[in-house]
């Protein structure tokens, strides 16, 4: 459905261009064009898609349905926004589902102790860091692929849940009443505030501070990074912190969201989570992107989740259009770095 | 260069997805020298669907008691998640450790069944439990209840919830599991035969975990307003629907209802989330089964009804679809949910 409104302003504007002079020239034009259609896939897309819903169901523009889109992803959010450093720099997280799992556990476990809320909370941060801090090392220090590593380190937390879990299910309460979703600010969920909060510091220090030029920098070109001073593995490291953190948050979100910790919990959002950056607008291949986008990503996942259910229409279409989006996104972005190297090329 | 260190990176990443997908974890619970070491060496193993949760545990507990009657060795396994082809290839791995008897709750029973034709060829006694492949070369189904009457069940207790009239929804599991398409198919067919009053809504809604069950079932309460019911038909199903009404304050507004175990339910069944659950004694399934399969390898046929030492009723057994059948479904409600721990 939101094929058509994306394809044609890519096909028709390149072929009728005038024909330039030089083979460079049309280049330019043809990546100042996918350029900018890299920048609006996002907005039009999510535009057609609340819309669409909107005309499909009375019953999706609602307070309430946003309310509950809200509460539902907001674990998916604030690893989505972790996850988009580590892409910057070209790096990938596939462990992130099982890791929000592997500490959900602790945290309904130390709930139904009677820890102190304050004690699992911190608990949960000081997980998630280590968690996060032992991918990094494993791809910083050991210099693994990132992928390869997070596989690694994902199937082990699986497993440590799995054998934590041992056949019984751990039944949550949440760890503080703002964590949950009941809780409001001023009308709004407090968890959704909480993500956007975190959204915006992450953009600023993507944007304006010396550390988030240090993330693009090595993404775009980590050896030229390095010969300018930047310290490559430090930069990665934090990154990984960070994101174990938002793990760590994410984690006690989600076991006060789902009130049950299972064998299989948490392990649906590594997919989630990197289907939103990348749907955003993230380049998968580094040095481009924004928070920013991987917020209209998550929001186009969520809002699409559903959506389909609200207008009725079968769950398993749902895969299909989230696939479609990913291929496009991916696909203008393999387009853009085709265009721009060839153009570089020819320059020289 | 770069490209090839790429091209590594893709073949190591391969390598370790599928390492990975090997070791997901199989609980072994009781291997052959812990479990009934009796004095006869007949050795019979059970794979069930998803090893762990407490419904197959219930499973195991009856298996053993059975296994300890008979004086025989009983293995019990499965995949860690509800993966049919993991679940082939541990079959294959207890064929090939020469069982006398082998009986599997197959996830997906088209794909399994040339492995378990293989086994059947290799001269092992092969049953079905808990669930069917009917096109497969099993010598016996062990079947808990009959799907028919389940489903059927189910839609009664819902019905009575609902007062018999409104709309209702279902979320069920993986769209490929056989058991819970005949459930709802019974469900259905027994809605449409005694109460035209109820609709479904939103279709039959296919999820993966819990997460996804909460999220389905809250979407659906948002779609449909005026929903009365929800049935939750697999195990991780039944605590995101009940989560879901109770996070959504529509407790006493939306009955829920489903194919549960007693203790994965019994916290809904106490703050009212659930009305009921139906399943029947799956400890009794598990005697049952390695009763039957001792039957197999001692080459003892089954009579119309069979008086089964350690089961409290006797067992049918119908000679035309080759089945055992334990009985009538078991109705677990905040009164009595408590007395099993499966």
């Amino acid at each position: 459905m939101s094929a058509p409104a994306m394809t044609s302003p890519s096909t028709t504007p390149s072929p009728e261009a005038p024909d330039p002079s030089s083979a460079a020239q049309r280049d330019a034009r043809l990546l100042s064009i996918l350029r900018w259609i890299q920048q609006l896939l996002m907005p039009v897309l999510l535009v057609v898609e609340v819309i669409l819903f909107t005309v499909l169901s009375p019953h999706f523009m609602t307070a309430q349905n946003w309310t509950n889109i809200a509460i539902n992803s907001a674990d998916l959010a604030l690893i989505a926004a972790g996850l988009t450093l580590i892409v910057i720099m070209a790096g990938i997280d596939v462990s992130t589902g099982f890791a929000v799992g592997l500490i959900g556990w602790f945290v309904a476990t130390g709930m139904a102790d009677q820890r102190s809320p304050i004690l699992v909370l911190l608990t949960a941060l000081l997980a998630g860091a280590v968690l996060g801090l032992f991918n990094g090392l494993l791809t910083v220090r050991l210099a693994i692929p990132s992928i390869v590593a997070t596989l690694g380190t994902s199937a082990i937390f699986q497993t440590l849940l799995f054998a934590l879990w041992n056949s019984t299910d751990v039944f949550a309460r949440p760890v503080f009443p703002w964590l949950s979703g009941q809780s409001r600010i001023a009308g709004f969920p407090t968890v959704a505030l909480l993500v956007i909060v975190v959204y915006l510091i992450l953009h600023v220090v993507l944007s304006r501070t010396v550390y988030g030029r240090s993330v693009y920098a090595i993404g775009s070109n980590a050896e030229a990074a390095a010969l300018t001073g930047i310290k490559i593995g430090r930069v990665r490291l934090t990154a990984y912190l960070i994101l174990g953190l938002l793990i760590g948050l994410a984690a006690c979100l989600y076991s006060a969201r789902i009130g049950v910790v299972q064998a299989s919990s948490g392990g649906e959002l590594t997919m989630l989570v990197i289907s939103s950056v990348v749907v955003g607008g993230t380049s998968i291949l580094g040095g481009e992107g924004s928070v920013l986008r991987t917020l209209g990503g998550l929001v186009f996942i969520a809002v699409l989740r559903n959506g389909v259910v609200l207008a009725g229409v079968p769950s398993l279409w749902n895969g299909v259009m989230i696939g479609v989006v990913i291929l496009l996104a991916v696909g203008i972005n393999g387009l853009v770095v085709r265009v721009s190297r060839r153009q570089r090329r020819s320059l020289t | 260069m770069k490209k090839i260190t790429g091209a590594a990176a893709l073949i190591i990443a391969g390598a370790v997805t599928l390492a990975a997908c090997s070791n997901t974890p199989t609980s072994t619970t009781g291997s052959p020298d812990q479990t009934g070491s009796g004095s006869s060496d007949v050795k019979v193993a059970f794979v069930s669907q998803v090893e762990g949760i407490p419904y197959f545990n219930g499973f195991k507990t009856g298996g053993e008691r059975a296994a300890a009657d008979l004086s025989i060795t009983y293995t019990q396994t499965g995949p860690a998640k509800a993966d049919s082809t993991e679940q082939v290839k541990i079959l294959d791995g207890l064929v090939s450790q020469q069982y006398d008897a082998i009986a599997v709750s197959p996830l997906d029973p088209t794909s399994i069944n040339s492995s378990l034709s293989a086994a059947a060829s290799a001269g092992v006694k092969i049953a079905t439990s808990d669930a069917d492949a009917p096109e497969s070369e099993r010598a016996v189904f062990v079947s808990q209840a009959s799907d028919e009457a389940l489903g059927s069940t189910v839609m009664d207790e819902l019905a009575k919830a609902m007062d018999g009239t409104g709309q209702f929804g279902i979320v069920s599991g993986s769209a490929d599991t056989a058991t819970f398409n005949n459930w709802i198919a019974a469900a259905q067919a027994q809605q449409e035969a005694e109460y035209p009053d109820m609709e479904l809504v939103g279709g039959i809604r296919y999820t993966t975990d819990t997460a996804q069950a909460l999220q389905e079932a809250q979407n659906l309460m948002t779609a449909f307003p005026d929903l009365k019911g929800i049935i939750a038909v697999p195990s991780t199903a039944i605590p995101g629907v009940a989560q879901a009404v109770q996070n959504g304050d529509a407790i006493g507004r939306v009955a829920v209802t489903g194919f549960g175990s007693p203790q994965t339910s019994g916290e809904f069944l106490e703050s009212g989330a659930m009305t009921s659950t139906v399943l029947w004694d799956v400890e009794d399934l598990g005697y049952l089964t390695v009763w039957a399969l001792n039957q197999l390898v001692t080459e003892t046929p089954f009579e119309a009804t069979n008086e089964v030492p350690g089961l409290d009723q006797p067992v049918s057994y119908d000679e035309a679809t080759k089945t055992l059948l334990l009985g009538e479904p078991t109705v677990f409600t905040k009164d009595n949910y408590a007395d099993y721990d499966f």
